[in-house]
């Protein structure tokens, strides 16, 4: 399913520029700053902005054409939008909200107490937007979109104003939806952590144009390392979980990297390495989103014995970055995977780091944090 | 006490302030809108036209209507060539003068209105597949009903308490043209002031209830929308 758009929206002080070909599996997150054009671009796409000049191509079908005087006006496109800000009617209450989608989608194959259900808006069912909190307002907006039943739903920051809590809920949520409908889904936000959470593949965006498009981790670990001086740069990762030590209050996780066959370089061998985390409430055999950060790693150049850290790996020095500080970031490439490494710079010169040397990444099992 | 001349003026200007609210609603709402979301410099110009009412004399306006009426006119000798009566002094004749005067009293607070609201409802209703006109009467009208309310009651007030217009188009014919204010200025020259206060008690009593009523349907509506809107 992919998304073609070719567009051109200028206001003063400000132009969004997007040529680009979108292919819409699973979730896709737009990620930027405030002001770089991602709500500018949904709107385009949502057929809700007419200024825009260009094409927007949908599944083949030609949702806007300037040149050609074609615009699908928004209520045609068959595309949902789940604004930040809700835009609930306020002169209905949640289950007549609902109703308003699904009596405009005919024949319509969804049922309304299975979304409601979905999105765990029962008790909330006679009430109106006012006695609602930012976290309900925002899952009753997700289930009135759902039940317009669209090709594409388009979320605009919808968690921006929600407190960890309804954010962590309507994450689940989000998944949930996304597996049981196999909904195609473009996710804006200015977070990392939400797109980490819920993307599989990312775009970029800056001063309205797209600077970067690919596999999330990919792109986030790339950001990270990108940040000069960045403490917090983390290394992005989905690992399986194999094992709970509930004894030991301990997660045993799978990361899955492919190696390079010597003897046959097209063939790629997948090397399984044990990784553990603090206990997570996670299914056998699910994938875990989760994340290091790079000061939280440390590197040793033997292979670490008789420690308490219970988690290394063997890698190569991939790229050294030595900051103007006391501070300096490593990629330290395991198989494929790259992890950001934050030490100081009296490390690298005490362990005399070069690039191509082999190492050993190591860090405890809290350093895994998943949401 | 009233005559039967009375109860006939006020069955004419009760008829006369029905069929104007109506009308006025009719076409003061999609005017109301379109002003509302138009931004080119033609608004400032199309505004100032709407308001005209509310600064000009009532007589300089049915001064010019009566004009535009008379049979020797293109409009005036078209309509009594259409309907073979003529427009000044007639029933239909105050009906649009009251239409014109009272046009900026439903148009103004309906126009205020839909620039409040905004288009983020509207946009919601647009992605969940409603139509311009589905997203006017299903969400829009709902929203703005208080609003509605208050644009009908001012229109009809407004056309109850009309005299220069229609004395200047209309004249004082029984149960065609002469309304309330009218045959309280008859009684008032015809130094009648039992009748005349009889009159002007009556217009005042019915004025304060009908705007009290209005405020009171605002304020009610108002605290039952802020209620659903914030809790």
């Amino acid at each position: 399913m992919n998304l073609a758009l070719d567009i051109k929206l200028t206001y003063p002080g400000f132009q969004l520029s997007c040529q680009q070909t979108i292919n819409l599996a699973g979730i896709t997150g737009i990620l930027g700053h405030s002001g770089s054009g991602k709500t500018s671009l949904l709107r385009v796409i949502a057929g809700l902005n007419k200024d825009a000049i260009g094409t927007v191509v949908f599944k083949n079908q030609t949702l806007q054409n300037s040149s050609a005087k074609q615009f699908i006006k928004a209520e045609q496109r068959n595309i949902g939008f789940v604004f930040q800000d809700a835009r609930l009617f306020p002169h209905l209450n949640v289950l007549e909200n609902l109703h308003f989608a699904s009596k405009r989608c005919q024949p319509n194959s969804l049922n309304v107490e299975e979304v409601i259900k979905l999105t765990k808006i029962e008790p909330l069912l006679s009430r109106h937007a006012g006695q609602l909190s930012a976290g309900e307002k925002q899952r009753v907006a997700l289930a009135r979109a759902i039940l317009s039943e669209p090709k594409l739903l388009l979320l605009d920051e919808p968690l921006s104003a929600l407190d960890n809590k309804a954010r962590a809920e309507m994450v689940v949520i989000l998944r949930e939806i996304h597996q049981r409908l196999q909904l195609a889904m473009i996710y804006v936000s200015h977070s990392v952590i939400e797109i980490q959470q819920l993307a599989e593949q990312v775009i970029v965006m800056e001063k309205g144009e797209i600077i970067q498009q690919g596999h999330v981790h990919q792109v986030i670990n790339q950001l990270h390392s990108s940040l000069a001086n960045n403490l917090n740069s983390q290394t992005s990762l989905t690992l399986t979980v194999k094992q709970h030590l509930v004894n030991y209050g301990l997660t045993q996780l799978e990361l899955a990297t492919s190696e390079k066959n010597n003897k046959d370089i097209a063939a790629n061998n997948t090397v399984k390495s044990k990784l553990y985390c603090n206990l997570v409430n996670h299914k056998i055999n699910s994938q875990l989103r989760c994340y290091i950060l790079s000061s939280d790693i440390s590197i040793t150049t033997t292979m670490p014995k008789d420690t308490s850290v219970i988690n290394h790996l063997a890698g190569e020095v991939k790229d050294i970055n030595r900051f103007s500080g006391d501070s300096a970031q490593l990629i330290i490439c395991v198989k494929e995977q790259n992890f950001i490494v934050t030490i100081s710079r009296y490390s690298v010169e005490k362990l005399s780091l070069v690039l191509g040397q082999n190492v050993f990444i190591q860090f405890k099992a809290n350093a895994i944090r998943s949401y | 006490m009233a005559n039967y001349n009375e109860w006939l003026a006020l069955a004419t200007t009760l008829k006369l302030a029905t069929i104007t609210t109506i009308i006025l609603l009719i076409i003061g709402t999609p005017l109301a809108w379109y002003l509302s979301k138009i931004k080119s410099r033609f608004k400032v110009i199309l505004e100032a036209i709407v308001a005209l009412p509310l600064v000009l004399p009532p007589t300089v306006l049915g001064f010019y209507l009566l004009i535009l009426f008379s049979p020797t006119n293109p409009t005036g000798k078209f309509f009594k060539d259409l309907t073979g009566t003529s427009l000044a002094f007639s029933f239909t004749g105050i009906l649009i003068g009251s239409v014109i005067y009272s046009l900026p009293f439903v148009v103004q607070p309906l126009q205020k209105t839909f620039e409040q609201l905004g288009d983020n409802l509207s946009e919601a209703g647009a992605m969940l597949g409603a139509g311009p006109i589905d997203r006017f009467f299903h969400i829009v009208v709902p929203m703005t009903k208080a609003s509605f309310i208050t644009a009908a009651s001012l229109g009809f007030a407004h056309t109850v308490g009309e005299f220069g217009v229609i004395l200047m188009i209309g004249g004082n014919i029984p149960g065609e043209t002469r309304v309330l204010s009218i045959a309280l200025f008859d009684h008032v020259e015809a130094l009648n002031y039992s009748t005349a206060h009889w009159l002007a008690g009556s217009l005042m009593i019915g004025s304060v209830v009908l705007l009290a009523l209005i405020y009171l349907l605002n304020f009610r509506s108002e605290k039952a929308v802020n209620i659903r809107a914030n809790g």
